[in-house]
């Protein structure tokens, strides 16, 4: 409890409080924007971290990565554009009711199912995070090199369409992490004899090059925009206690439903909103009216969405395993301060979880005030050019990657690797499954190489211990269970097109 | 150019990158000490053959369809909302001024190279020709910049070699 309280203070210290808010600040207007995704937000958001401690710094990333997930709702909202992916089952109804001039209760709404499930799924993660821990604490190197297995195999969630694209995409990620200096005999591997490459690739100015970089170029890739986008004016406003009540259990099945969804990696915010969109229709007294401005179609995806914060964080503290590409930069940045998770979480770093506990909850009260409060300040920023907007993110990109080590070589690597990522996306290939190989390409090598070493390079300590081998069978399980699903939708395509 | 053929170019150029890398990993990197340890090439030259394994599939898959975005492609999910034709001048002309970028930052400092680049990207990319755009968005961003980074949260920015502006 002393550890809880020592954590508290850290966490609520002014200049931590600050920080969280900034981060949501930032998180709120990234993620309202179409195009410029919360993910490029939380890589500008990592250099900034390295002066800082590691309570208020990880709060920073929490914040962006919080205030993110709920900006998305504004756009949806008021354009009928989703400002992340995880927002879009809200256009379905809360663009109609902007249209009917309910612009301000959907906003309002919104926000508050948006709270309602953040504080939810992080009240669950404060019951599972150590409980996890706690059963993965005997792992030795095979049970984390077969669960890391396991983390890889959801790059079949995050690959889109093809799978194949997508292993490829995984694989690259690995490859790139194998450069460098080998961690474990110190042999140079694919320097070229260059000292910069000694280092390897940055991950963080991968990850810079990867998310910023491609928006960059396609947003200053014509003329000046002109035209400024029509706007409505509004404000948040909140909804009655009487309704909020009369919806309280479809915004508890949602953050149930959300919270579930994102425990499980390679799902994400997207899944879970459409579910709890589709849910809240099935259940609905008036399924008619979804579609056309219901504020249950508002509230089941926001609560859903938000949920998924906590439940993405669950298998990352207590297992190391990122859910998603937003989730492994939050990974990189707790790295970059010390902090290892996964099973010794809570006895290395135990004041560091509380506080990142302390932080979500700080983060989801910056949301709602920030929301209710500076809801036309994202209405402005929602104005602003995009080709305007991404000159300020190239200059943030090349202050980001320069910071890391004050070195030109990574301002020449983000250039070449967004440039790659822009032809990347260009070609359909998913490139989320590059950062999850980048994550865990270390982890599972250095483990494998441990595991065989203490076994005198015998696979049997794989193939001999229960929990690696559920590991790897749910690996197996996962892939072919995507194959399956992407056969199914190519059968179902061709028979409409023979139809 | 269509699916097919991108998938084509993208898995060629990847198979080709897969087998310098194998070539590379086998010629540069030593193997283990011992014969019951995993050594430093290991992983790279594994990860080396699943690439050309993969491109292979990708391939063979690509070429054994004779008909052409049929639409019976399961469409990808892309991670932004990116167009899906390549526009290959913005492609090449922001690597460039992000490169020019670096090596200013390096030679004149963050306060000079900043104002230069981002005049550069309106004039080349957006065409701009508004001297209040181009002055704001030139003196707004760097002191914005420079006042957030370097006086508030004291994240070092470059100084030039050739000019020192602080």
């Amino acid at each position: 409890m002393d550890m809880f309280f020592h954590a508290a203070m850290l966490a609520l210290d002014p200049w931590a409080i600050g920080a969280v808010g900034l981060g949501t600040l930032v998180g709120l207007i990234f993620g309202s924007i179409p195009g410029l995704t919360f993910t490029v937000a939380l890589a500008l958001a990592l250099p900034i971290t390295f002066s800082m401690d590691s309570v208020p710094a990880i709060g920073l990333l929490l914040g962006t990565y919080i205030g993110g997930m709920t900006g998305g709702s504004v756009s949806a909202i008021l354009l009928g554009i989703p400002g992340t992916p995880s927002a879009a089952a809200t256009v379905l109804d809360g663009y109609p009711m902007t249209k009917k001039g309910e612009a301000s209760i959907a906003l309002g709404t919104a926000v508050i199912a948006s709270v309602f499930g953040g504080m939810f799924s992080l009240i669950v993660m404060i019951v599972s995070v150590n409980l996890v821990s706690k059963l993965a604490i005997g792992f030795g190197p095979a049970e984390i090199f077969a669960l890391v297995v396991f983390g890889l195999s959801t790059i079949c969630g995050l690959c889109g369409g093809s799978m194949l694209k997508g292993l490829i995409s995984g694989v690259l990620g690995l490859m790139i992490m194998t450069v460098g200096l080998d961690q474990m005999e110190g042999v140079p591997r694919m320097t070229f004899g260059s000292v910069n490459l000694l280092q390897g690739v940055n991950l963080l100015v991968a990850m810079i090059g990867l998310f910023a970089v491609p928006f960059i170029i396609e947003a200053c890739s014509g003329h000046m925009e002109t035209k400024h986008k029509r706007m409505v004016r509004v404000r948040a406003e909140l909804p009655s206690i009487r309704l909020l009540l009369g919806r309280f259990w479809l915004m508890l099945r949602c953050s149930v439903l959300g919270t579930g969804i994102g425990a499980i990696p390679g799902t994400g915010g997207a899944i879970a909103s459409f579910l709890a969109y589709d849910h809240a229709r099935r259940t609905s007294k008036t399924k008619e009216s979804f579609g056309k401005g219901e504020l249950d179609g508002v509230i089941a995806p926001e609560a859903a969405n938000n949920a998924v914060t906590g439940g993405t964080l669950i298998p990352l503290l207590s297992l190391g395993i990122p859910g998603d590409p937003a989730t492994a930069i939050v990974l990189a940045g707790l790295m970059i301060h010390g902090i290892t998770p996964g099973p010794a979480l809570f006895m290395n770093h135990a004041t560091e979880v509380y506080g990142m506990y302390v932080a979500v909850a700080v983060a989801y009260v910056w949301v709602l005030g920030l929301q209710l409060l500076g809801i036309r300040l994202f209405v402005h920023v929602l104005k602003i050019p995009r080709d305007l907007l991404a000159i300020g993110v190239l200059v943030l990109c090349v202050i980001g990657a320069w910071s890391v080590r004050n070195s030109v070589f990574d301002i020449y690597a983000m250039a070449a690797i967004g440039g790659l990522a822009y032809l990347f996306i260009a070609l359909e290939v998913p490139i989320t499954p590059i950062i999850l190989g980048m994550v865990l390409g270390p982890t599972i090598e250095n483990e494998f190489r441990t595991a065989m070493m203490l076994s005198g390079g015998s696979w049997d300590i794989i193939f001999t211990s229960p929990l690696a081998m559920i590991f790897l069978g749910l690996a197996a399980l996962i892939i072919v269970l995507q194959a399956i699903s992407e056969l199914r939708v190519r059968r179902s395509n061709q028979q409409k097109v023979n139809a | 150019m269509t699916d097919r053929h991108k998938d084509l170019i993208f898995g060629g150029l990847l198979l080709g990158l897969g087998l310098t890398w194998t070539g590379l990993v086998w010629s540069t990197i030593p193997p283990a000490f011992d014969a019951y340890s995993i050594g430093p090439r290991a992983f790279p030259l594994t990860l080396g053959f699943i690439l050309v394994g993969l491109c292979m599939v990708l391939l063979v898959h690509r070429a054994a369809r004779e008909h052409d975005n049929s639409g019976t492609d399961v469409p990808a999910e892309t991670d932004t909302a990116l167009s899906r034709r390549i526009m290959w001048l913005p492609l090449a002309l922001i690597t460039v001024e992000i490169c020019a970028y670096g090596f200013l930052l390096d030679k004149i400092g963050f306060l000079l190279a900043t104002p230069l680049v981002i005049l550069a990207i309106l004039a080349l990319n957006l065409r701009c020709g508004k001297p209040k755009v181009l002055v704001g968005m030139a003196l707004g961003v760097t002191v914005g910049c420079w006042l957030i980074f370097d006086k508030l949260m004291g994240i070092h920015l470059a100084s030039g070699s050739w000019i020192n502006l602080g």
